[in-house]
């Protein structure tokens, strides 16, 4: 049986049985501890993020053999992702997660707008999808994009925030399985209607940030790589 | 700016849109417009939510004053349904009372007679957009 390591906290009554969160190396170091106690099927939430730099395999390569012992993880967060050399070794970085993920949240990613819907299309049981300011460009991939030939099922929250590719909205409206969120937030979204238009039938609520033009970009400085694991 | 179109919307149930103040032209006519594309027979929560009310005098005094056709649009969406309510949600700085008087007494005193409308102050309205990584006017 498991031993309660003793820097786990005690659970919130609304929370999993086990409830821990740390940020920065020091959640690398309760990673390890969580495979030590077999603790890492628990893990439900994961955000990683790369101020100062990018999030990309070689950051992530200390972290795998630990993820792929992270089983049941329903919410993934991701900062500062460079999707372009994720293409190549999808499977290898995340597809211990495919299966089992309910909630992605994608903030200042860049790569190709094909590419950052392949990333999504491949969750199979994704419900909530947020893309935060993302860098998207429609130019040819230094990676070739495969086809996408399945969609997840995308009926809980959708949020755009900041995401002004009309061809992204556009994309993501035409995805094998469609969109059928019944929650729409869309503030400074490029192409609206195309998500509109695909969610008729399933949008029960929409939030919608009017505005006539767009503020500045905003950044962030910190330069630590940062994990932070819930369980 | 082009008005959205939610008539293939058709199990909508709210409809909140969020005004930046100091970026508010034409919003009046978009909000119209918008509104008059609604068909969905289950619509019943139109939000309104105001950020950035600097101006003391509230949401009401700092936009355009061509709020008229929204009243109209308003009253529609109530005729079409009993159960229909607008909100107006914002950071009303402490003026409230003002706000309410404005909105009741010159931007929508058709809705506002009607008895629909409801006030929400909601203080630190602003602190989502920042999480979303969207910085708005100071």
């Amino acid at each position: 049986m498991a031993v309660r390591p003793a820097w786990m906290e005690y659970p919130k009554p609304e929370e999993h049985l086990f409830n821990f969160r740390r940020r920065g190396p020091e959640a690398f170091e309760r990673l390890i501890d969580a495979d030590r106690s077999g603790l890492l099927p628990y893990v439900r939430r994961i955000t990683f993020k790369v101020a100062g730099g990018s999030f990309d395999p070689e950051n992530m390569q200390k972290y795998l053999p630990r993820l792929r012992s992270i089983t049941n993880l329903r919410s993934l967060t991701l900062i500062f992702f460079n999707i372009n050399p994720f293409i190549p070794v999808f499977n290898e970085c995340f597809g211990m997660f495919t299966d089992t993920l309910r909630h992605l949240e994608i903030r200042n990613t860049w790569g190709m707008e094909r590419q950052l819907l392949y990333i999504i299309s491949q969750f199979s049981l994704l419900e909530d999808l947020s893309i935060v300011f993302p860098t998207l460009a429609v130019e040819r991939s230094e990676h070739p994009v495969p086809a996408i030939t399945r969609s997840p099922p995308l009926r809980g929250t959708l949020v755009l925030a900041k995401a002004y590719s009309r061809e992204f909205s556009e994309g993501l409206a035409a995805l094998p399985g469609g969109l059928n969120s019944r929650s729409l937030e869309l503030f400074r979204c490029g192409g609206p209607q195309f998500v509109l238009v695909a969610c008729s039938h399933s949008v029960t609520s929409i939030s919608y940030l009017w505005c006539a033009r767009n503020s500045g970009y905003g950044s962030e400085s910190d330069p630590c790589v940062r994990m932070s694991v819930a369980i | 700016m082009i008005p959205l179109d939610l008539k293939r919307s058709v199990v909508l149930e709210r409809f909140e849109f969020i005004i930046e103040l100091y970026n508010t032209s034409q919003v009046d006519e978009w909000a119209h417009q918008t509104l008059r594309t609604i068909t969905s027979p289950l619509f019943n929560e139109l939000v309104i939510r105001f950020v950035h009310t600097a101006d003391p005098w509230g949401p009401p005094c700092s936009v355009s004053g061509g709020w008229g056709a929204v009243d109209v649009s308003l009253n529609v969406l109530a005729e079409r349904n009993p159960d229909f309510r607008v909100v107006f949600r914002g950071d009303f700085v402490g003026n409230c009372d003002v706000v309410r008087q404005h909105i009741e007494s010159d931007y929508f005193p058709l809705a506002s007679s009607k008895g629909f409308v409801t006030y929400e102050q909601v203080p630190n309205v602003e602190d989502r957009f920042r999480k979303l990584g969207i910085p708005l006017l100071p």
